[in-house]
């Protein structure tokens, strides 16, 4: 009959009636009910320290600046498991993230050379910050080829720490010294596998593979020349540290008994704990390691850690570490909301907002009025030491350059042939400088406008 | 007028009007989303990997033409090339015969007619669905140096711990024995290609007075010839495109083709200068050589069929 409402007419009246009534819902679930402009951050913090932390600041800037400001941050959870290969594929798409946080320096300049960053120099001011803020290393990491590539959050570096269950005097003051007390406490049991070591240089001496972020500086290694901006692979004054390896692996009986050591312990982030777990009397670990230790493992070590630069022979400068770790924010080139993504970033490496990251973790902290708060040397007593350290300059970049991932890799190698016994110092620096080379060239036949190697 | 229309023009009027009525476009309408998913997805990529593989290029900017300088660094400059198609060779020349050899065992006794048959069919093709990171973590808990459940059951031999995945001399024996764990698809298809086989053919050998050795010699390996065939072809394809164990097994917080990379495989290599060192260009050229090793190694299996393999 006319104006009655039949079956399907309701059906249909109400499924359009439900629609229109989600679009406001389906749009909320994207960003906040009150917010203008969503910025997208992408972030590795899925670890039981950096977590809840990323999520704490993310909510403070939320619920503070970002209401005021009309910003919302949608914070997205990138694995750190080749996280590198994840950012480059998500910044080079068309529906690239606004900011990025990276826990690792390594690919940044690659990236910034090839286009995928942009430059932050035109942000400083609003961001409130310049250039006599930073610790000096700290203002070189970021400050590349004459422009800003990014803003550190932290950054890491290591001293020597010691097993005081194993060895109960002073620290060794030099390499002389370490190798005396290592050949002590380097024991083998009855079927002659090794069951504790002094310390495995190659194993134990940062993040970089090899150990070459530590040892290389101690003695006296230089691998790029950051003035000129070239680099330096194969000299005399490199190889050092790879002759010193090779005494550690006669001491052992050969590189795969330390190895065999090795695989026994369990590992965290990727890397062997050894030294964690009592194996070993000393080890290069980073300020970051006490909390850590804490967080990761059960077991009770009762370590030790003091601002003793070692000595190496014939070594004039007293360095200690390369800084090869750092948690960096980067803007990616095709980020749609940069000045939102200015203003979250300047809420990040505010002087309470890194104070509350170092707090729970330990890390150094690039900015002088955050690293100098006394609430960090309150909760965390051996970053006295460190700072020491940063104030004697013990600390050096890594090489600046958009082929140190290939450099990084190849020097991997490099300790592995020196160690294994394939190939002499020389002959294994010599491969190196080859393919850092061959990258170069392939570099500068496409970026003209990047003028270090 | 169609009377005084030119022969030709009236013969390709009606040759229209006669595809008009044929099912042809309808055909096509169905068929056209495989042809644009084709032509999309797996045509415009390989044509522009063939471009891609003569040009610098790093995704974010244009590509830049540089001729055959990428294959010119290949082989004349890069080491690490050399060794990973070095590598990759020697785990494909090992490998493939390895597993389609145990698959041929295992599939001829899982065609016996035994109890708990099914149970045992299900066992051996379970591993190969256990995803490949899961089972690379596993084996390398299992492969540890020191405690690890290979080196206990080999300590029982009195065979002293071996470090699989630290020694360069063992990691591609490492790699190698990983890959045997994932017979379970070639045994399937061994087994299907032995049931297919006539028992007539068994029973006049018996006959005749062959024993097992020979009926296996004669009736089985000649008649399953063609499967062999297949499982041979699709075994080198996979392996000379094996990625996800040694990466897993390997690049866990350290140098994916192991120490010395004595375990660098080609794809990962390609992986690593494609994806880490952002050379798109230089890794198109590489994926380019690997096809065409594929290819040449898969026209060589061919040819030898036509000798070797029996069709009924």
């Amino acid at each position: 009959m006319q104006g009655m409402i039949n079956r399907r007419g309701f059906l249909k009246t109400a499924a359009a009636g439900a629609a229109v009534a989600s679009l406001p819902a389906g749009t909320a679930l994207a960003s906040s009910p009150r917010a203008t402009t969503t910025v997208e951050f992408w972030n590795p913090s899925g670890d039981a320290l950096g977590g809840p932390l990323i999520k704490k600041l993310v909510a403070q800037f939320n619920n503070g600046i970002g209401k005021r400001e009309g910003i919302y941050i949608d914070s997205r959870f990138v694995s750190t498991a080749n996280n590198s290969i994840k950012y480059t594929t998500g910044m080079t798409s068309s529906n690239s993230p606004d900011l990025i946080m990276t826990y690792g320096y390594n690919t940044v300049l690659q990236w910034a050379a090839n286009g995928f960053l942009q430059p932050m120099d035109a942000y400083l001011q609003q961001l409130g910050l310049k250039e006599s803020d930073f610790y000096p290393v700290a203002w070189d990491m970021i400050h590349v080829n004459g422009r800003i590539w990014g803003l550190l959050q932290e950054f890491d570096a290591d001293l020597l720490f010691w097993n005081t269950d194993i060895h109960k005097g002073p620290p060794p003051r030099s390499i002389d010294e370490l190798d005396h007390l290592a050949a002590k406490y380097t024991k083998f049991d009855s079927s002659g596998r090794l069951v504790q070591a002094g310390i495995v240089p190659w194993a134990q001496g940062g993040f970089l593979g090899g150990g070459y972020g530590d040892w290389g500086p101690i003695w006296g290694a230089s691998f790029y020349d950051e003035e000129k901006g070239k680099w330096t692979i194969n000299t005399p004054q490199n190889r050092r540290f790879l002759e010193w390896y090779l005494k550690y692996v006669k001491m052992f009986g050969g590189r795969a008994k330390a190895d065999a050591l090795i695989s026994a312990t369990p590992k965290t982030y990727g890397y062997a704990d050894i030294f964690n777990y009592g194996k070993t009397a000393f080890s290069m670990e980073g300020e970051w390691f006490p909390l850590e230790l804490t967080a990761t493992t059960s077991k009770k070590l009762h370590w030790a850690v003091s601002s003793t630069l070692l000595s190496a022979p014939g070594v004039s400068t007293r360095k200690m570490s390369m800084i090869a770790g750092a948690n960096l924010f980067l803007l990616p080139a095709r980020a749609k909301n940069v000045n939102a993504a200015i203003t979250f970033a300047k809420h990040m490496v505010s002087v309470d907002s890194l104070v509350t990251w170092a707090l729970p973790i330990g890390q150094f902290l690039p900015l002088k009025k955050a690293e100098t708060d006394p609430r960090i040397l309150k909760a965390q007593p051996w970053m006295k030491y460190f700072n020491e350290a940063l104030d004697k300059q013990a600390f050096v970049t890594q090489p600046l350059s958009p082929q140190f991932p290939v450099f990084d890799q190849a020097m991997g190698q490099a300790v592995d042939e020196v160690t294994y016994m394939k190939k002499t110092p020389s002959q294994a620096l010599d491969g190196v400088a080859q393919k850092v080379a061959t990258a170069v060239s392939q570099f500068k036949a496409t970026h003209p406008n990047w003028s270090r190697e | 007028m169609i009377g005084t229309m030119p022969r030709s023009a009236a013969s390709r009027g009606s040759a229209w009007q006669r595809l008009r009525r044929s099912e042809f476009p309808v055909a096509l309408l169905f068929i056209s989303p495989w042809i644009v998913g084709f032509l999309w997805f797996q045509l415009y990529p390989i044509v522009g990997s063939i471009y891609y593989s003569f040009t610098s290029y790093n995704i974010m900017q244009p590509p830049v033409f540089i001729g055959l300088s990428n294959f010119q660094i290949l082989f004349g400059q890069d080491p690490l090339f050399r060794q990973a198609l070095t590598n990759t060779l020697i785990f494909t020349a090992v490998s493939v015969p390895l597993n389609l050899t145990i698959a041929f065992i295992f599939a001829l006794l899982l065609n016996q007619n035994i109890p708990g048959r099914a149970i045992f069919r299900t066992c051996f093709y379970f591993p190969s669905i256990v995803p490949s990171v899961a089972m690379g973590t596993l084996w390398i808990m299992l492969l540890r140096t020191r405690g690890g459940l290979v080196n206990v059951f080999l300590g029982f031999f009195g065979i002293h711990e071996i470090a699989w995945l630290s020694d360069p001399n063992w990691t591609m024996p490492a790699l190698i024995l990983v890959g045997t764990w994932t017979v379970g698809p070639t045994v399937v298809i061994f087994l299907a290609g032995l049931q297919d086989v006539p028992r007539v053919l068994y029973e006049a050998a018996q006959i005749d007075g062959a024993g097992p050795f020979h009926l296996v010699r004669h009736v089985t390996l000649p008649m399953i010839s063609p499967v062999i065939l297949f499982n041979l072809v699709i075994g080198v394809i996979n392996a000379l495109q094996a990625f996800t164990l040694p990466y897993v097994l390997f690049g866990n917080g350290g140098n994916p083709g192991g120490p010395l990379n004595s375990a660098l495989l080609y794809s990962v290599q390609l992986f690593q200068v494609g994806f880490k060192q952002f050379q798109m260009g230089y890794a198109a050229a590489m994926a380019w050589i690997l096809f065409v090793i594929i290819f040449v190694l898969s026209l060589i299996s061919m040819r030898l069929s036509l000798r070797l393999v029996h069709y009924e």
